[in-house]
């Protein structure tokens, strides 16, 4: 007897633990990333990629993913940190009906459905959201206001210098930061070209994203620069090179070199450009190190300060 | 029991039905100038309904064919992706993209070393100028022969006009240069030969492609997902079929480039958009060959067989219910068309959806509806006018034996009924 129910407990754990089911991605538009739990480095999503429903999920800008979970298609967008689990569930509820209940459907539409034309036109105004004549555009304003990018991507929650160019004209410059709704976290009025903002004082959520732009009056504007807040914690597990064998070997500054780079593999401009600064004080006349901190800069449309930079070596 | 199931009138009624019907179908005149709804649904079949309406939002994704929308590649880009796809160890690589002319000679060249350095790489082509009485294709086009004469190809010309949908695919067409298979079943036969085989076994010249659904159905790489060389991608393609080709499913604006009208578009019937890019379909035949779930077409004679048994079931009924009730046939056999045509409706449907039984129930619909006029026109106009007709019973008349018995029967019961009066008005105590 206890032989057959250890038998049956066993059968039924390991069901159990087999019926854990994942999620399967079909195809993802832009960047969407998954994180297996709380806290982990977040995986790029792609296309056959199977999820444990465990893990979190959010998408990047524009960004979305098409998965499917026990056969049910489930798109995913927006930029917010979601649970998988959350997601799954809400896509359960809308459940299936049997075949014959799909067809009484059918029959009971079909005789419901029938726009005539005089409905057309005496309820013209619930039928004006389906079509319209006209494409959408290319061109988008051209942003006046140069923002510069290194205050994009993986922002510590600390002091950050928010930074733009100088553009003519007078009047103070508007500067906003919104959430992913368009609403305003915060607005500042500044004469200068530059912010210091102290981001872990502001009502930021972790696992949001964010943008920040320029405004200066009607016709001065910048890009909406997209940025998150990562904590030191998380900047050090997405960066650590300790357990690879070339980062041990090397000396320090070229461990100093590879960080950097990882810094900015991983999105963290602001740091990668912080360690930089810091190499070069430590090495000003390094021509390598001068080098590569301008080409991480060419690398984010800040030409003139790489230009500056090699130039400054030059002379 | 033939007694039971023949009914002279309800024969003769429906064989006259029948040649109704056949005049209807030869005589085809083009009325739709008068009818533009007609002209809307010209291009419409039951099982549109199945596969737009009633199909399940479940998917089943098929983990043996993977495409790539590539867009319109430059050739360099092509062979990278075929190198990338090649090294992951994929089965097939099926290109949806013709390759028409040389270009340059150099990344043509690269991309020829890209194809021929993998063993099972399909090109779509296209074939032209067919003589219509042998039926050979005389031309081969839309693929140079510097790339098609090195790996396999295969058409991919659909069935269909500018406006139809696409329901039929020729599994394989006779060229002036020997025998031509379709892409889609040239990259099915290279990835399992028993599959293609069961098709050509079939011997059918056209096959009903059975649509599983739409791109959903299938694991969709964007061209940078595969040359991401940071990405391992044996785990999603290893051993599989990639199909590589135009889907740009994310594009705003969904261009109209190679999209086709399928029966799983929303909107069945009247002006719409095409609603599937070709190389969906061609995912979409290869899985049905691969799984063997070919669409079931009766045969001409169970079809004929079956249009007469309802056709002659129906007439019965309604001239029962004639014979029956004259005043409320009218309104009685009006409520059993309407439940009748839902009934068949919903059993095409069923057959369809759960069997791949394909039935044209157009003849068994349009008996239904010319049976209520049928029966009352042959029963006042016909068969009270011409006297052959009239002298036919309504039943088959007894045979001789079985008639003796029952009128031997008929008399005993009534002996018996009269025999216990005589006794009871004889014995009866109370009126002694």
């Amino acid at each position: 007897m206890r032989t057959i129910l250890f038998f049956l407990l066993h059968f039924c754990v390991v069901h159990y633990v087999t019926a854990q089911s994942t999620v399967m991605v079909l195809h993802v538009a832009g960047q969407v990333q998954y994180l297996p739990h709380y806290g982990a480095k977040p995986v790029n999503l792609a296309p056959g990629d199977e999820l444990d429903i465990k893990g979190k999920i959010r998408c990047k800008g524009n960004g979305s993913a098409r998965l499917v979970y026990e056969g049910t298609p489930i798109t995913v967008t927006g930029t917010k940190m979601r649970d998988v689990e959350e997601i799954v569930k809400t896509a359960a509820k809308s459940s299936e009906m049997s075949f014959t209940g799909r067809f009484f459907n059918f029959l009971n539409e079909s005789l419901k459905e029938g726009v005539t034309d005089e409905k057309l036109k005496k309820h013209h105004r619930r039928y004006m959201n389906k079509t319209s004549g006209g494409i959408k555009g290319f061109a988008t304003p051209e942003a006046t206001i140069k923002a510069l990018l290194t205050t994009t991507g993986k922002l510590p929650q600390a002091n950050v210098i928010f930074k733009w160019r100088k553009v003519p004209g007078s009047g103070p410059y508007l500067f906003v930061v919104q959430d992913a709704r368009q609403k305003t976290v915060a607005q500042l009025l500044l004469r200068d070209t530059l912010v210091v903002l102290d981001l872990d004082h502001l009502a930021l959520n972790l696992d949001e994203e964010y943008t920040w732009s320029v405004t200066r009056g009607e016709k001065d504007r910048s890009a909406q620069i997209p940025f998150e807040i990562c904590p030191a914690t998380s900047l050090d597990q997405q960066t650590d090179l300790s357990h690879e064998k070339t980062y041990q070997s090397a000396s320090e500054t070229e461990k100093q070199l590879m960080l950097a780079y990882r810094l900015e593999e991983e999105r963290f401009f602001y740091a990668a450009q912080k360690t930089y600064q810091d190499l070069l004080q430590h090495h000003p006349d390094n021509a390598v190190f001068r080098r590569m901190y301008a080409t991480f800069l060419a690398r984010l449309d800040m030409l003139p300060e790489a230009e500056t930079l090699i130039s400054g070596k030059q002379k | 029991m033939l007694r039971r199931i023949i009914f002279p009138h309800s024969l003769i009624l429906t064989f006259l039905m029948f040649a109704l019907i056949w005049i209807l179908d030869v005589i085809r005149i083009n009325l739709h100038f008068l009818n533009p709804f007609n002209e809307s649904i010209r291009d419409y079949q039951i099982t549109d309904i199945v596969y737009s309406r009633l199909r399940e939002k479940r998917i089943a994704v098929d983990n043996r064919i993977v495409m790539v929308n590539t867009g319109q590649p430059s050739r360099d880009t092509l062979a990278l992706l075929v190198n990338r796809i090649r090294e992951a160890g994929a089965k097939v690589i099926a290109i949806d993209i013709m390759l028409e002319e040389r270009k340059n000679p150099a990344t043509d060249s690269i991309l020829l070393n890209s194809l021929t350095s993998m063993e099972k790489v399909v090109l779509a082509m296209e074939i032209d100028g067919v003589n219509d009485e042998t039926g050979v294709f005389s031309i081969q086009k839309s693929c140079n022969p510097y790339f098609c004469d090195n790996v396999y190809s295969g058409f991919i010309n659909f069935i269909t006009n500018d406006t139809s949908t696409v329901r039929i695919f020729s599994p394989k067409e006779m060229t002036s240069t020997g025998e031509c298979l379709s892409f889609p079943v040239q990259a099915a036969r290279l990835y399992d030969p028993e599959a293609a085989d069961r098709l050509f076994k079939r011997g059918n010249k056209v096959e009903e492609i059975y649509y599983f659904g739409n791109e959903d159905q299938f694991v969709q790489c964007e061209q940078n997902d595969i040359l991401d060389t940071t990405r391992n991608l044996q785990g999603i393609l290893k051993d599989k079929i990639v199909l590589i080709g135009f889907l740009p499913i994310d594009s705003w604006d969904k261009p109209m480039r190679d999209r086709h009208y399928t029966p799983l578009n929303a909107r069945y019937t009247g002006r719409n958009t095409p609603d599937m890019y070709g190389i969906v379909i061609h995912a979409n035949i290869i899985r049905m060959i691969l799984d063997n779930t070919y669409v079931i077409e009766p045969s001409w004679g169970l079809n004929l067989l079956l249009t007469f048994l309802i056709c002659y079931f129906n007439i019965h009924l309604y001239y029962q219910i004639f014979r029956r009730v004259n005043v409320p046939y009218h309104f009685i056999t009006r409520f059993l068309q309407i439940g009748e045509t839902v009934i068949l409706f919903f059993l095409v449907a069923l057959l369809f959806h759960f069997y791949r039984i394909k039935i044209d129930a157009g003849y068994w619909i349009t008996a239904l509806l010319l049976t209520f006029d049928a029966v009352k026109f042959y029963d006042n106009g016909i068969k009270k006018r011409i006297p052959l007709f009239n002298k036919i019973p309504y039943e088959l008349p007894l045979p001789a034996k079985k008639k003796k018995a029952q009128a031997e029967k008929a008399s005993a019961e009534k002996k018996s009924e009269e025999t216990p009066d005589v006794v009871k008005s004889d014995n009866h105590p109370s009126e002694k």
